[in-house]
């Protein structure tokens, strides 16, 4: 600013002197040639203007949109994590109309609980998918019905590993296969405190589905007046995740009852109690203390041993009962691919997320899609698993292949593309251009060089 | 006589039967004792329970650990062939060991050993191999359908805080 103004006063100078020796055209040679010049060294610009379409290259995005006033795709798209990096545009695409496949699993389950694998195959009947281990060993097959099935298998020991899944035709011939990448873990043990005023077979099957869940038990029958049976846990513990007692010993002992604890009393709740009825279990609708008012479920464990154990599964998930502390990962990408955005969320975490491999540590952050995880962004650099740590929680997102499971990737593709279609369009910002600097610069060259030229032949 | 003992306070002599009932009170005990422990060594696994008085009189037991524990060092060798390192020493004669005690079949027996010896030859690939032939002999060794049961992990996060403050309002 301050030069052109210099600029402008030495040529406003220069007529000056011109003027006054009564030279009028070497005067307003000398304005002319100022003028150009704090043009020329001004920061101006030209209004700008629009671009009407354009065409996006799915393998690589531009990185600015900003003046397009709509865009068109083709093929199956781009993933969701290279659309979200552009602003919101009118989208012309017409999606394709061969097959998809759609794979939902969790990336992360207790060790002892049920994997559950469910495939799509919009439109497709006749085929079925297979579960294999890495050696080739089969572990579930689903029935072979309609367009989504499903297959459950539950996976025996804490560690993370890479399944295969097949996808097959009538035939038995294989339509396509792919990783499936599962880590399972190994949960902190339940601590349950039991005391009961009688001895029972549905207490027995209780107690043995708990100790082999390998919860840490604090178990009193009481066989007779003054004699207990009973198992302290082999670590001790003051505080419990459950209390399951039955009506007769709540009624000896109410102490036991207010201990923070989610607490199951076994037997029909007292007629003033203010309960949540739906199905056998009455919840009390404060705090987390639930009455059971059915019996006989030894049975149930002895003739159909897994239907037991999600029916108390769903009980324990119905009282609310918690069991550790610490953070929740969640998976927020299907299918993760190298060199692309991945983000990696979790519940109750802080601080910072480590990821060792990328040699790299990223603040947690609020997302507004998010209600309640904190999230980090991370472009994984290579094929397999990558390691995340907050605090002392660890967790392993696997990072598929660019080959992997082709029509999953293209399903995946066309429901972001048709995510991304349904945005609310922005307008197109007019971006300015810069003047440009070489009329002026001519100008002023011509300017000088007349001047320099009259000078001359004075 | 007794009371003669009693004079010259010489207790032993003086309470002869209750002496000789005290000693074996006590034989008893430890005979019981040895019982109660063969009998919970030969259910190694499974859940044990000790008999006790309503004074809480409960003995500290080792608790049964869950149907489908490996043992530690079949555990080890898992969690090093995760990764391509070293293996934990004497991990042949434990696989082996596990292999021929968990798989059924010949056909799997042998595929399992297969592998072994491939990780033993030094194939990075084939340990997920083996890790898959471990696996599968601790599912073997699982008797019923049953599931483990967990609970949730309880999670700190503000959106919680918030809703419980505005509960308790």
């Amino acid at each position: 600013m301050i030069v052109v103004i210099l600029v402008m006063l030495t040529g406003a100078a220069s007529a000056l002197m011109y003027a006054l020796s009564r030279q009028w055209l070497d005067a307003l040679l000398a304005l002319i040639a100022a003028a150009a010049l704090s043009v020329l060294l001004g920061d101006h610009t030209l209004p700008g203007q629009t671009r009407a379409h354009a065409l996006i290259d799915p393998e690589g995005p531009p990185a600015d949109l900003g003046d397009v006033r709509s865009i068109g795709v083709k093929g199956d798209g781009m993933r969701a994590a290279r659309w979200r990096d552009l602003p919101a545009r009118p989208l012309t695409w017409q999606a394709p109309k061969d097959a998809t496949l759609t794979l939902d699993f969790p990336r992360r389950i207790a060790r002892g609980s049920l994997f559950r694998l469910t495939a799509t195959r919009p439109g497709a009947s006749g085929w079925r998918m297979q579960l294999l281990a890495e050696n080739g060993l089969l572990l579930a097959e689903s029935n072979g019905k309609g367009a989504t099935q499903a297959l459950a298998w539950t996976p025996p020991a804490a560690e993370r590993m890479v399944l295969k899944a097949r996808v097959l035709d009538a035939k038995g011939q294989v339509i396509e296969q792919g990783p499936v990448p599962l880590l399972v873990v190994e949960p902190p043990a339940l601590r349950v405190t039991g005391r009961f005023s009688a001895p029972s077979f549905d207490l027995h099957a209780l107690h043995t589905l708990l100790a082999d869940s390998g919860a840490l038990l604090d178990w009193q029958v009481e066989l007779g007046s003054g004699i207990i049976r009973g198992q302290l846990p082999r670590t001790p513990f003051a505080q419990a995740d459950l209390v399951v007692m039955d009506g007769p010993w709540l009624a000896a002992h109410p102490e036991l009852a207010g201990s923070g604890a989610a607490l199951l009393v076994i037997g029909a709740p007292p007629d003033d109690a203010q309960t949540v009825e739906a199905g056998p279990l009455a919840l009390e609708r404060e705090g987390r203390k639930a009455w059971l008012a059915q019996g006989d479920w030894h049975r149930m464990a002895i003739g159909d041993p897994r239907a037991h154990s999600l029916w108390w599964q769903e009980i324990f998930d119905r009282l609310d009962v918690r069991q550790g502390d610490g953070v929740e990962w969640v998976d927020t990408e299907a299918l993760p691919l190298p060199h692309d955005r991945l983000e990696v969320c979790a519940r109750g975490a802080s601080g910072n997320a480590l990821f060792p491999q990328l040699r790299q540590s990223i603040a947690w952050q609020a997302r507004s899609d998010r209600a309640d995880a904190l999230c980090v962004a991370v472009w994984p650099a290579k094929t397999g698993w990558l390691e995340a740590q907050s605090g002392p929680a660890t967790h392993q997102v696997y990072v598929y292949a660019n080959t992997d499971w082709p029509s999953w990737q293209a399903a995946l593709r066309r429901a972001a593309t048709a995510a991304y279609a349904a945005r609310t369009p922005g307008l197109a910002q007019a971006r300015a251009r810069p003047l440009p600097a070489w009329p002026f610069a001519a100008v002023f060259g011509a300017a000088l060089l007349l001047l320099w030229w009259r000078e001359r032949r004075l | 006589q007794a009371q003669d003992a009693l004079a010259a306070q010489s207790l032993k002599a003086a309470l002869a039967p209750q002496q000789r009932a005290l000693a074996a009170l006590i034989q008893l005990q430890q005979a019981a004792r040895v019982a109660r422990y063969r009998s919970a060594a030969a259910n190694e696994g499974t859940a044990r329970v000790a008999l006790g008085s309503a004074d809480g009189g409960l003995e500290r037991r080792a608790q049964g650990e869950w149907a489908g524990a490996m043992p530690p060092g079949l555990r080890a060798l898992m969690a090093a062939l995760d990764h391509p390192g070293p293996l934990p020493a004497a991990w042949k004669a434990d696989a082996h060991a596990w292999i021929g005690a968990r798989l059924p079949g010949e056909a799997q027996r042998l595929a399992a050993q297969r592998a072994v010896q491939d990780v033993d030859d030094g194939c990075g690939s084939c340990r997920a191999v083996l890790r898959a032939w471990l696996r599968a002999g601790v599912a073997t060794g699982v008797p019923t359908g049953a599931l483990a049961l967990h609970g949730s992990p309880a999670i700190d996060t503000r959106f919680a805080r918030a809703w419980r403050q505005g509960g308790a309002q």
